[in-house]
C-alpha cells in the first residue's frame, strides 16, 4: 500500500446465496438459483480475475464467500447438475444460432437484425468460455478463488455459519455458534485466519462485538448510519475505521459508491445500452423452439439468453435489441466515470480532513454479472484503467486488512444499531407477514442450548451425536436471513416457508427421539443427505458460549 | 419402482496396499492380484486401486499415466496426485495406481519400520483414503461396492460415511473391509491425523480412539457394511475383552455385519463364501435405501417429498414467555407464549365463558419517563408490534382480564425482557 496517496477505496463483495439442495430431484427450482448465479456471476468473476492476474494488474478485492454457498459448491450432485445446465445453454445458443427464424418471429431492419447475430454469436461464445473455464477447474470454485487470494488479490472474509440475522437472536450461544462455526469454514477452506467479517444484512448490534473479537476477527462493514449515527460521532464520519469494540474496527459504507453503482435508476446499471434483465428468450421464443431447453414440466422460464437492452423507461415490449459491444464500451466509460469520481471525491476530503479519507464500497456480488449483467467487465475494466493512470487515479485500492495495518487516526465509538436492509433497521426481517417464524427459532434456540448442556456432561454414543449435530444443522438452516426476507418481499415465499417449517419439524422430530420417539436410522440419514451442511460440526457449541 | 440398484454391483473396487506382482510383503499383494478372477467367476467386473509406492519404481515401463493432476485439499493444502494404469497379469484386468510422491514413496518400507509409528508410514495412508474417492471422480468410475484390503485402506469406509456421506456414488456404494491379520495392526499417533487435518469428532473412544493412540482398524470395522476375517483370525478372541485389540464392546453391537471366510477358525455360522459376503454387504447397504424410499412412500408421494403440505411445526411451546425485540427507533415487535404450566394453570381455572369473554393486554412501560400504556391485541394472535420512542428503555408485561365490567379481574400472563431503541437519527442530526 502506497502511504503517499491521497486516501483508498475498499472494495467489498457480499458473496451470498440460501443453502438450497434437493438431491431427491433431477431439477429443482430453487436449485437454479445457484446455477443462474454461477453462470451469470460467479464465472465470470473468475474469469475477469483470471485475466486481471495473468495480466498482472493488481485487483484489491475483500470477498466474502458465506458457509451455505461453500457447501454448495462443494456438493458433487450441485456440481453435476450444473454441468448440464451450462450444457444446456451452450446447446440453446448454438440451436438460435443455427435457427435463428424458429425463435424469432418479428420483422427487422437489416442494422436489427445484425446487432441481433453479434448477440447470438456473444452467446455462443461465452457459453463456450464458460463450459472450458468449468471444465479446466474440475467445477472446484473454491480452489480458483483460494488461488486469488493466494496470488495476493483477494482477501476472503467469513461470514455467519448460514447468515443468520444475528441481532434478534435469543440466545448468545446462537451467535457465537453463527460466528465461529462461519470463521472456522472460511479458515479452513481458505487456510488462512480471517481477519474480517461480513455481517448479515450488514445487521449490527453491540452484543455481537464480544463473540466476534472471540472468533478472532478485526474488523466488519456497517451501513452508513451505522458509523454516522455512532455515540460519539466519530470525528471523521464514516471515512475511517472505528474502532466499535475492543479490537474490533467498523467500516461504513460510503453512500456515492454505492449509489453510483447499486442504483437501477440513476446507477450505471440502468444504462440503455445494458442488457434487459426482464426480457429473455425462455418466454419470448417460440415455445416449440425453447421445449427442450426448459425444465420437464415445460413452464416457460427464464434461460439466460435475453436479447434486448434497457433502451430507455418504456414498455417491454418497446425494448431494442441488445448489442454486446455496445454495452462493453460502455462499461470502459463508466469505469471511467468510476475512477474520477473516487479521484475526485477523495481530493476534496483530503482537503478538510487531516488524514487520508478511506471509501468503503461494499455491494452484493451478484449484482456483478447476475443483476447487472456488464459489471464483471465494467470490475475488469476499474482495474485495468486504474493501474493505466498510475499515480494520476489519485487514490488505491486497498483492503480494509491493509487499511487497518497501516495505522492512522481512529475513533473509539458505540456504534448505532443498524443493517443495510430498508430504512436501515430490521423490519425487512422482523414484520406482521414474517413474526410467526421468530418465536420458533426462539424455542430452538433455547434446546438446543439445553441438550448440549445436558450430553457435554456425559459422553454420548455416536448415535447420539448424530442426532445432536443434526439438530444442529436444522437448527441453523432455519435461522437463515433468506427466508424471512423472501416471505416479506413475496418473490418466492410459499419456497421459503416451506423451507422454514422443514427445519423446524426435523429439528423437533429429531429432539422427540431423546424421549423415546420412533425415529429410524435411515430418517436420520435421509434428513443428513438433505440438510448436508457442516458435516463435522460438533453440537457441544452450544453449550455454554 | 425400478430394480432395487443395490441387486448386484455394478463393478466392484478392490483396494489394496499390496497388489502382486508389483509388491507384496506376505500374503496381501497375492491375495489382491487373484481376486478379480475370484469375482469374475460369479460375473462380478472389478478393477484394483492402489498406491505407487517406492518399489513400483523398477516397473515404470508397465505403467501408464491416465490423469495427470488429480487435486484434492489434505493437510489444509491443495495437493496434487497423477493416476497410473496398469494390467493385472492374473486377467488383464485394471490396476490404477495413485501416485503422489511426497506422500507415497518416501521412505524403503511402505509401512514404517515400526509399524505404525507417527511419520510418513502413517501418513501415508491417511492421504491415499483421502485421495481415493477424488481419484474414482477424476476416473469416472463409480463401483457399487469397495472391496477394502486390511488397515491401510480402513480409512477408505470412514470418509465414505462422513466426509462423502452426502455424495451420491458413496452413499450407493456398499463397503466389504477384509481383515487378514490382525497382529500386523499398529496403533498409530494421532498427531498425524492432527496435521492431515482430518475430523477431529473421530476421535472419540467409540470411534478411532485406542486409549491415547489411533486405531485405524478399528474405523473399517465400524464404518464399513461388512467384516470379512481371514483365516488367521479368530473373530471371537478378536473381540474378547483378553485380547490386545480394544474392541471388545463391539462385537455384540456389530455382530450382524461381521464375518469369517472358510478355512478361518472362527464358528460355523460365522463363516461365508465371497458371493455371498458381497451379497450380504449389498443387503445390509441396501436395506437403508430401502427405508428411506419406505419411510418417504408412507410419508409423501415422491414429487411432493419436499414441498409437502404443512410439515407438523408445533402450534405452541410448553412455556410462557414474552419476548421484545427492536425492529427500529420507532417500533418494537412482541412475541409471547402463555401455554406454560402457569399459564395453562390459569386457563384451566377459568369457566368457558370467562376464557371466551378474556381480554389480553400488552401493557408497556419507558422505564426512565415511568410512562405507561396499555394496547389492547386481538386474541389467537401470538405477537404484535408497538410504536414507541427512540432512545428509551422498554418492559412488557402480558395480561389477561377476565369478568363483568363490575367484578373485573386481571392476571398478568408474562414479562418481557429490556430492550433500548436506539436514538433518532434524523432527530439528533436536526
Amino acid at each position: 500500500m502506497n502511504e503517499t496517496s491521497n486516501g483508498y477505496c475498499a472494495l467489498i463483495l457480499h458473496t451470498h446465496l440460501p443453502y438450497v439442495h434437493h438431491p431427491d430431484y433431477e431439477h429443482f427450482l430453487e436449485e437454479e438459483w445457484l446455477f443462474e448465479a454461477l453462470a451469470e456471476t460467479y464465472l465470470p468473476l473468475l474469469a475477469r480475475f483470471i485475466e486481471l492476474r495473468d495480466a498482472s494488474i493488481p485487483f484489491r478485492i475483500s470477498m466474502s464467500l458465506t458457509p451455505p454457498l461453500l457447501f454448495m459448491w462443494k456438493t458433487a450432485s450441485l456440481r453435476s447438475k450444473f454441468a448440464t445446465y451450462l450444457k444446456n445453454r451452450e446447446s440453446l445458443a448454438r440451436q438460435v444460432e443455427k435457427d435463428p427464424e424458429r425463435f424469432f418471429h418479428s420483422e427487422e431492419s437489416d442494422a436489427d437484425s445484425q446487432i441481433r447475430k453479434r448477440c447470438i454469436e456473444h452467446y455462443v461464445e461465452r457459453y463456450r468460455r464458460l463450459q472450458a473455464l468449468w471444465k479446466s477447474i474440475d467445477g472446484d470454485l473454491l480452489s480458483s478463488f483460494r488461488q486469488l487470494q493466494d496470488d495476493g488479490n483477494l482477501e476472503i472474509l467469513a461470514s455467519a455459519a448460514t447468515h443468520g440475522f444475528l441481532p434478534l437472536f435469543q440466545r448468545k450461544e446462537a451467535i457465537a455458534a453463527q460466528i465461529r462455526l462461519g470463521v472456522e469454514l472460511t479458515e479452513k477452506c481458505f487456510g488462512r485466519r480471517p481477519r474480517g467479517f461480513w455481517l448479515p444484512e450488514c445487521a449490527w448490534h453491540e452484543k455481537l462485538g464480544a463473540p466476534l473479537r472471540a472468533a478472532g476477527i478485526e474488523w466488519l462493514v456497517l451501513d452508513h448510519h451505522g458509523i454516522v449515527g455512532a455515540d460519539p460521532r466519530p470525528k471523521h464520519d464514516h471515512y475511517r475505521p472505528a474502532e466499535i469494540a475492543e479490537g474490533l474496527f467498523a467500516f461504513g459504507r460510503d453512500p456515492r459508491c454505492s449509489e453510483q453503482v447499486w442504483s437501477s435508476k440513476v446507477g450505471y446499471p440502468g444504462d440503455p445500452a445494458y442488457r434487459e434483465l426482464y426480457r429473455d428468450i425462455g418466454y419470448d421464443a417460440d415455445y416449440r423452439a425453447i421445449r427442450p431447453y426448459l425444465n420437464p414440466d415445460g413452464i416457460r422460464r427464464n434461460v439466460g439468453l435475453k436479447f434486448q437492452r434497457i433502451t430507455a423507461d418504456v414498455e417491454l415490449h418497446e425494448k431494442k435489441n441488445y448489442d454486446p459491444e455496445a454495452a462493453e464500451i460502455r462499461t470502459r466509460a463508466h469505469a471511467a466515470n468510476f475512477l474520477d469520481s473516487r479521484r475526485d471525491q477523495i481530493a476534496d476530503l483530503r482537503r478538510t480532513l487531516d488524514t487520508r479519507p478511506v471509501l468503503t464500497a461494499p455491494y452484493d456480488t451478484e449484482l456483478f454479472g447476475h443483476w447487472w449483467y456488464e459489471g464483471p467487465s465494467f470490475l475488469e475494466q476499474l482495474f485495468r484503467q486504474h493501474q493505466l493512470r498510475g499515480d494520476a487515479a489519485g487514490f488505491e485500492f486497498a483492503t480494509p486488512s491493509e487499511i487497518l495495518d497501516h495505522r492512522g487516526p481512529r475513533s473509539r465509538v458505540f456504534a448505532h444499531p443498524s443493517t443495510w436492509g430498508r430504512n436501515g433497521y430490521s423490519e425487512v426481517w422482523a414484520n406482521e407477514k414474517n413474526a410467526w417464524m421468530w418465536p420458533h427459532l426462539f424455542e430452538m434456540q433455547k434446546r438446543m442450548c439445553q441438550r448440549a448442556e445436558e450430553f457435554s456432561q456425559r459422553n454420548p454414543t455416536w448415535m447420539e451425536r448424530r442426532f445432536l449435530n443434526q439438530m444442529v444443522r436444522e437448527l441453523l438452516l432455519a435461522e437463515s436471513s433468506d427466508w424471512p426476507f423472501i416471505v416479506t418481499m413475496e418473490t418466492s415465499a410459499h419456497y421459503a416457508e416451506r423451507r422454514f417449517r422443514d427445519h423446524v419439524h426435523r429439528f423437533f422430530a429429531l429432539e422427540d427421539a431423546f424421549d423415546g420417539a420412533l425415529f429410524s436410522e435411515a430418517e436420520l440419514h435421509s434428513v443428513e443427505l438433505h440438510d448436508a451442511v457442516f458435516p463435522d460440526l460438533d453440537f457441544r457449541i452450544y453449550a455454554g458460549a | 419402482m425400478s430394480s432395487d440398484p443395490h441387486d448386484a454391483p455394478s463393478c466392484v473396487a478392490i483396494v489394496s496396499a499390496e497388489v502382486a506382482p508389483w509388491f507384496s510383503s506376505g500374503r496381501l499383494g497375492e491375495s489382491t492380484q487373484t481376486l478379480p478372477k475370484r469375482l469374475a467367476r460369479h460375473q462380478i467386473r472389478s478393477f484394483t486401486v492402489a498406491p505407487f509406492l517406492q518399489c513400483h519404481g523398477e516397473y515404470a515401463a508397465e505403467f501408464e499415466t491416465v490423469c495427470e493432476e488429480v487435486s484434492i485439499n489434505f493437510a489444509g493444502e491443495r495437493q496434487v496426485f497423477s493416476i497410473l494404469r496398469a494390467l493385472n497379469p492374473e486377467d488383464d484386468t485394471q490396476v490404477f495406481f495413485i501416485r503422489a510422491p511426497e506422500f507415497l514413496e518416501a521412505g524403503d518400507d511402505p509401512y514404517g519400520q515400526d509399524r505404525g509409528d507417527s511419520g510418513l508410514g502413517n501418513l501415508r495412508w491417511l492421504f491415499f483414503a483421502v485421495a481415493f474417492r477424488p481419484a474414482l471422480r477424476a476416473l469416472e468410475l463409480s463401483p457399487g461396492l469397495l472391496f477394502l484390503q486390511d488397515w491401510p485402506t480402513a480409512l477408505i469406509a470412514v470418509l465414505d460415511r462422513t466426509d462423502h456421506h452426502f455424495d451420491d456414488d458413496a452413499h450407493a456404494c456398499a463397503v466389504i473391509f477384509s481383515v487378514h491379520d490382525p497382529r500386523q495392526q499398529g496403533w498409530h499417533n494421532p498427531t498425524d491425523w492432527r496435521e492431515a487435518k482430518l475430523r477431529e469428532d473421530l476421535l472419540a473412544d467409540d470411534l478411532l480412539y485406542e486409549g491415547e493412540d489411533l486405531n485405524l482398524l478399528k474405523g473399517g470395522l465400524l464404518f464399513s457394511d461388512l467384516v470379512l476375517f481371514g483365516p488367521d483370525t479368530s473373530l471371537k478372541s478378536l473381540f474378547s475383552p483378553q485380547s490386545e485389540y480394544g474392541l471388545s464392546s463391539m462385537y455384540e453391537s456389530r455382530s450382524e455385519h461381521l464375518r469369517a471366510i472358510p478355512g478361518s477358525s472362527g464358528t460355523p455360522q460365522d463363516k461365508i463364501a465371497l458371493k455371498d459376503a458381497i451379497d450380504l454387504a449389498l443387503r445390509l447397504r441396501s436395506q437403508r435405501s430401502r427405508e428411506d424410499l419406505l419411510l418417504r412412500r408412507l410419508d409423501l408421494e415422491p414429487s411432493e417429498a419436499f414441498l409437502a403440505p404443512q410439515r407438523g411445526v408445533p402450534e405452541y411451546y410448553p412455556i410462557d414467555a414474552l419476548f421484545l425485540r427492536v425492529v427500529d427507533p420507532r417500533r418494537l415487535a412482541v412475541f409471547w407464549e402463555v401455554q406454560g404450566e402457569a399459564g395453562r394453570q390459569v386457563l384451566d381455572s377459568l369457566s368457558a365463558d370467562e376464557v371466551y369473554g378474556s381480554r389480553w393486554e400488552l401493557r408497556l412501560e419507558a422505564l426512565e419517563s415511568g410512562s405507561r400504556w396499555t394496547v389492547t391485541v386481538r386474541g389467537l394472535t401470538k405477537n404484535w408490534f408497538v410504536e414507541v420512542d427512540p432512545g428509551r428503555q422498554y418492559r412488557a408485561e402480558l395480561w389477561m382480564s377476565y369478568g363483568s365490567s363490575d367484578d373485573e379481574r386481571a392476571l398478568r400472563m408474562a414479562t418481557s425482557n429490556l430492550v433500548s431503541t436506539p436514538p433518532d437519527l434524523i432527530a439528533r442530526s436536526s
